[in-house]
């Protein structure tokens, strides 16, 4: 195994890990909602909820370096370039999220100044670890960038993946240096900040999942690169196509200019097309296939990516994309739903699908199934899904009370809030949310064992 | 009758819904070669169109995003069989008998 590959498991064990930090961290975010005095005076719920979201965007960071890593040296047949580098800035980072953790959860807030900034919280949703922190991502993407462009010099190969890798990083980095906030207008300030959360989310994390999805289905299902390649540049130029001017659709209550609102929503209108032929895609590798696969729940967990997508970013996401709509549904618990649903089918899925394609070559197993994974599959999707029903309802009951009827006044607000179509919402997401977290313990079991229980004979002839 | 906010999104949500739905049993129907499951799909799609005539006759949408909706429709109707094409040219090797 290359070191790069064991780089990749570390990575990997680590993502499994901060996932399981997210859903503590987002089971105390819902509880909040049932009983606001929930830790009083220990821990805000803000704190939780930033805890959530930024363990989110980091597990998934991780998920997508680790299958980087270990699909890298497949790709060029050599060690990668500066591997060593990137060997010691994986436990840097391990650190510096420890030590990031900590300052939020027993720090909290710091003063409004440039000493709060570095040292506590940028104040940013979805990037709020302090300046240093955010340094360190930078120089870690930039190490990572110097890792998979220089290993293509080296190898004096680049293919069609790769090349849309390489392409990838650029504005994934770029765009990272949004989140260092430099404007003092806020709608400004806005303006820029959803630069970095829309075009990481909608456009070059789409990206990166797509060559990490090309590599795993050559994998899995013994896809021609040729294919493979073809379908990735297809689904990126329609996905970018939709997805980049798509950025207007966030672009509600901030000070905007109006037309950026019709610019988003006619582009993001589309986007659940491009989802759609990903969706027959699916089921055409499925079904040419028989449903038969050596590894079985990275083929489950590839089709739930697909799905999930479909459902959660195109379904999701075009009933409130449309200005008149959105306009009410902006920031509500209707948005929540939507984002937990898109971020699950869209890449949490695929992460997860890349870590039994990975665990299956190191365990040297054959045929990789098992009745855990199923456990774990069913636990986590009825989890996610009945979470993001919830949630719909809480979000519509909050928009018609809050946001149609009530005008958006604070006396609306708390309307919306005390509404019991609402609060049935919230006692729902928890209730789902424990079967989620459930669902989460049996995925990291499984993980740990799976390939280890059974002699690989023994699970071919129970299959 | 007049439709407001939440069922113009209802509306715009099952249509995408039932797009995938026609899709999935457009895919299944090509792959099980069974005219009864394609079919299904066909009638999704025909029920996505009357959800399409339902936005456009009863909800407080402006014109042109009502366009939109229906040149979205129209997008959805050809994505199954064209996608499905080329990936039976691109997989000849795969293609069932």
């Amino acid at each position: 195994m290359y070191r790069s590959q064991q780089l990749a498991l570390k990575y990997l064990a680590a993502a499994i890990v901060i996932f399981g930090a997210m859903v503590v961290a987002g089971l105390m975010s819902a509880y909040y909602y049932i009983n606001p005095d929930f830790l009083f005076g220990l821990l805000h719920f803000n704190i939780s909820k930033t805890l959530h979201i930024d363990t989110l965007v980091i597990w998934l960071l991780f998920g997508f370096i680790g299958a980087v890593y270990w699909y890298l040296p497949e790709e060029f047949g050599i060690e990668p370039v500066g591997i060593k580098a990137a060997e010691v800035l994986f436990y840097v980072l391990c650190a510096a999220i420890a030590v990031v953790t900590l300052v939020f959860v027993f720090i909290q807030y710091g003063p409004s100044n440039e000493v709060g900034m570095w040292l506590v919280n940028q104040g940013r949703k979805y990037v709020e670890a302090p300046r240093w922190a955010a340094v360190g991502i930078v120089v870690v993407m930039l190490v990572f960038a110097y890792n998979v462009i220089g290993t293509a010099i080296r190898a004096r190969k680049i293919t069609g993946i790769v090349g849309v890798l390489i392409v990838d990083l650029i504005p994934l980095i770029v765009l990272y240096l949004d989140a260092f906030p430099a404007a003092r207008n806020m709608s400004v300030d806005l303006f820029w900040w959803w630069w970095l959360v829309h075009m990481w989310v909608e456009a070059t994390w789409e990206v990166l999942i797509g060559c990490i999805m090309a590599w795993a289905l050559m994998n899995l299902l013994g896809t021609s690169r040729r294919i493979v390649e073809a379908w990735l540049y297809i689904e990126v130029a329609l996905v970018l196509g939709t997805g980049i001017l798509g950025l207007g659709h966030h672009y509600f209550w901030i000070g905007t200019p109006q037309y950026w609102l019709a610019v988003g929503g006619f582009f993001s209108a589309f986007e659940p097309l491009p989802l759609l032929g990903m969706v027959i895609h699916a089921i055409y590798d499925a079904g040419t296939h028989h449903m038969k696969t050596t590894n079985r729940p990275a083929f489950y967990w590839m089709l739930a990516e697909a799905f999930g997508n479909f459902i959660g970013a195109g379904v999701w996401g075009f009933m409130m994309t449309l200005p008149q709509v959105n306009l009410y549904s902006h920031g509500t618990q209707w948005t929540v739903s939507h984002g937990h649903f898109a971020f699950w089918g869209a890449y949490a899925c695929g992460v997860i699908s890349v870590c039994y394609l990975v665990l299956q070559k190191v365990r040297g197993s054959a045929f990789l199934d098992g009745i855990t994974w199923r456990w774990a599959f069913a636990a986590l999707n009825v989890g996610l899904v009945g979470m993001v029903g919830a949630l719909l309802i809480s979000g519509f009951a909050q928009a018609f009370i809050e946001r149609a009827q009530g005008g958006s006044t604070l006396e609306a607000f708390i309307a919306g809030q005390e509404n019991f179509w609402f609060l049935d919402g919230m006692y729902a997401r928890f209730a789902f949310g424990l079967i989620f977290a459930a669902g989460y313990v049996v995925l990291a079991y499984d993980l740990l064992t799976i390939g280890r229980r059974l002699p690989v004979h023994a699970m071919a002839v129970a299959e | 009758m007049k439709f407001d906010l939440l069922e113009t999104a209802l509306l715009l949500g099952g249509i995408a819904f039932l797009a995938g739905c026609y899709g999935l049993l457009y895919g299944v129907g090509r792959l099980a070669q069974r005219q009864s499951i394609m079919l299904a799909g066909f009638a999704c799609y025909a029920f996505l169109c009357v959800l399409v005539a339902v936005i456009v006759s009863t909800t407080p949408l402006a014109g042109p995003w009502k366009a939109i909706v229906v040149v979205f429709a129209l997008g959805f109707l050809g994505i199954p069989p064209v996608t499905w094409r080329f990936l039976e040219r691109t997989h000849p090797h795969r293609r069932r008998s």
